[in-house]
């Protein structure tokens, strides 16, 4: 991903004026989450630019990455989380009481078919010879 | 005629001699290293039938065990293959290029387009294909992924680092 510095724009003074009064930076930065319904026939894309969408695309990555490799003895090792759409309600201080996008992990998917996940005795149980 | 007599050392007693503790601590380790001498002396220059008895393992021997025991063609369990997440991806094979419908979060409610999504929607998340950069607004219409000629030519050190 390049630096901010490297697309251009930097001149303030030709930024268009945002809500707050202050020039507004035409560049953003967007993250795109690839989401496919259960029954695998919808794909849909959740698009963010919002610091609540960063926060819940964060989030999600943060639990996916403890329950893959640290959590749960590593049962998740190649699965793909299922996540159920939820909604934040946290207090701002200047406007009050805000919702932000939330994905709550529910449950596991093998997106290759239902591999064994090789347990950590099986990992250990290698046969020497000798 | 005076009587000879051996002259006397003379004794201090009052107070015993006692030895240097780092004298006796050398004497401790040089008993402890002489029996270790002996004792592994008496080990090596053992009874023929002592010698028999002994298991003796150096490496050629048990290199030839190896090869004369059926176990040592035994191959080691072979673990079990880990599925791979790449190996089949719907998202990518019906998206390519493009980014598929776009799912948002507006005002509180999950939609796509002007259809609300109701909470507790499941879906399965592609997490090792998300993707992150820069996009570029337009007023009021939203943000558009820029264009090729909208960018500034990337070095080529990270060019070279783009592309690992």
């Amino acid at each position: 991903m390049p630096e901010r510095e490297e697309l251009g724009d930097s001149d303030q003074t030709k930024w268009e004026v945002g809500p707050d009064g202050k020039p507004r930076d035409p560049w953003g930065e967007q993250r795109y989450l690839p989401l496919l319904s259960i029954d695998g026939t919808e794909i849909v894309t959740y698009v963010t630019g919002s610091s609540g969408g960063r926060i819940a695309i964060q989030d999600l990555n943060r639990r996916y990455g403890y329950q893959l490799h640290i959590g749960k003895y590593q049962l998740h090792i190649g699965k793909l989380p299922i996540v159920a759409l939820a909604v934040r309600e946290y207090q701002h201080a200047q406007f009050g009481l805000m919702e932000s996008p939330r994905f709550e992990i529910v449950g596991w998917t093998d997106p290759a078919g239902e591999a064994p996940t090789p347990t950590v005795a099986d990992e250990m149980s290698d046969e020497i010879p000798f | 005629m005076p009587s000879l007599q051996r002259p006397t050392r003379p004794v201090n007693r009052g107070a015993a001699v006692q030895p240097n503790p780092s004298q006796k601590i050398q004497r401790l380790l040089a008993r402890a290293l002489v029996q270790r001498s002996l004792r592994i002396s008496r080990t090596d220059h053992a009874t023929p039938r002592a010698q028999k008895s002994r298991k003796v393992h150096t490496m050629g021997k048990v290199k030839e065990q190896l090869q004369e025991t059926p176990q040592a063609t035994a191959v080691a369990k072979p673990k079990p293959t880990l599925a791979v997440v790449s190996a089949s991806n719907p998202y990518l094979e019906d998206a390519g290029d493009g980014i598929g419908t776009m799912l948002k979060f507006v005002k509180g409610k999950w939609r796509i387009g002007d259809t609300t999504i109701p909470i507790g929607t499941q879906y399965v998340a592609y997490l090792p294909q998300a993707l992150k950069g820069w996009g570029l607004l337009q007023g009021r219409q939203g943000c558009r992924s820029p264009s090729r000629q909208d960018c500034r030519p990337l070095s080529n050190a990270r060019a070279r680092r783009a592309r690992r």
